[in-house]
């Protein structure tokens, strides 16, 4: 059994620690996080000799990030800013993209937070993220197309400053 | 294709999607392109959805610090399984418990499952009873053992523990008052 709890470490422990990361966006609590599903794993493989799927352990992980988040102040809708973009030239680079997504990501609502780090960050399956977050394919689809738009209406440009 | 105020706002939204997905066909993408061309929101519209997709893309998974792996891999070692009431069910549990009281539990239910089973006839019955008898008689055995062995640790540690009373003196708060030891009726 330890042997099992090993390579579930070993397998998806950069998928946990990523989605905790990026649902925080802070690496301390995404640590606890990562932390306690991992506790929350052993204790059941002790529990029961059923079979803990990696769908299992993202949905424990998402489940943990969304009680932390609720803890935290009222979730506010607001743009993360990004450097000057009042300059009529402003053109984001990838590296200021990257963290301004990073932080637009965080700053969605669930469940378009969930889907779009696990589709387009760690690039799982639609049946997958249908079965992690219990939705249907068509849900996953649809929430995944208001997510990005989303992200798309949030997004900096310079002709609108 | 229809320019974006003539379109639809969701069905001009899907087809940017698909458009960005590579789910619409070489037509459809061409008709889209072509009404881009004629129309800035469109194209502003596109080359968002396809800036986000582009930013998407490029963001990396996070790797675990070392120190959490290591944190991770001592769980086991350090977090004990919790027990269940009906743990005691599973075999591997078994090995806990007596050895003893397994097999005559063990043999006892086999008796039993035999005799469930089947009609015996009189001989049988007869030596069933008989074996029975010397079951119990050598269970009665067993926990007279281990019975007496009790008492007799029992009484080797009142005895030690009234020998060395004898010897060292108790004291009380003030510090001289001896006690004798009580009586200990075994």
């Amino acid at each position: 059994m330890n042997q099992r709890f090993q390579n579930m470490v070993k397998l998806h422990q950069n998928r946990v620690y990523t989605l905790a990361a990026y649902m925080l966006r802070d690496r301390a609590e995404a640590e606890d996080v990562t932390q306690d599903t991992y506790i929350k794993l052993w204790q059941r493989m002790n529990r029961s000799d059923e079979e803990v799927s990696r769908a299992w352990l993202l949905r424990v992980a998402r489940n943990a990030c969304i009680d932390r988040i609720r803890k935290r102040k009222p979730i506010t809708d607001q743009v993360p800013e990004v450097g000057d973009h009042r300059d009529p030239a402003f053109r984001m680079e990838q590296d200021q993209l990257g963290k301004w997504l990073k932080d637009a990501i965080a700053g969605l609502k669930e469940p378009y937070r969930s889907l779009i780090v696990f589709r387009d960050v760690q690039q799982h399956s639609y049946q997958e993220i249908a079965e992690m977050l219990e939705m249907s394919l068509s849900q996953v689809k649809v929430y995944l197309f208001r997510a990005r738009k989303q992200l798309r209406s949030k997004l900096p440009r310079a002709e609108t400053v | 294709m229809k320019n974006k105020t003539e379109m639809n706002t969701q069905a001009f939204d899907d087809a940017i999607e698909e458009l960005l997905s590579g789910d619409l066909n070489t037509n459809q993408a061409q008709e889209l392109q072509q009404a881009a061309a004629s129309d800035q929101a469109m194209a502003t519209a596109i080359i968002d959805a396809w800036t986000i997709r582009r930013g998407l893309d490029e963001l990396e998974t996070e790797a675990v610090p070392p120190a959490l792996e290591k944190r991770l891999l001592a769980i086991p070692s350090q977090h004990a399984p919790r027990k269940q009431w009906f743990a005691w069910l599973k075999p591997a549990n078994w090995q806990a418990g007596p050895s003893w009281a397994i097999g005559s539990a063990l043999a006892m239910s086999l008796i039993l499952a035999i005799g469930i089973s089947r009609q015996p006839n009189p001989a049988e019955i007869q030596q069933a009873r008989e074996d029975i008898q010397v079951a119990l008689a050598y269970l009665g055995k067993s926990l007279n053992q281990a019975d007496q062995v009790t008492r007799d640790e029992l009484s080797l540690q009142v005895q030690k523990i009234l020998a060395g009373q004898q010897h060292r003196p108790a004291q009380n708060i003030e510090g001289d008052t001896r006690i004798e030891p009580e009586s200990i009726d075994l």
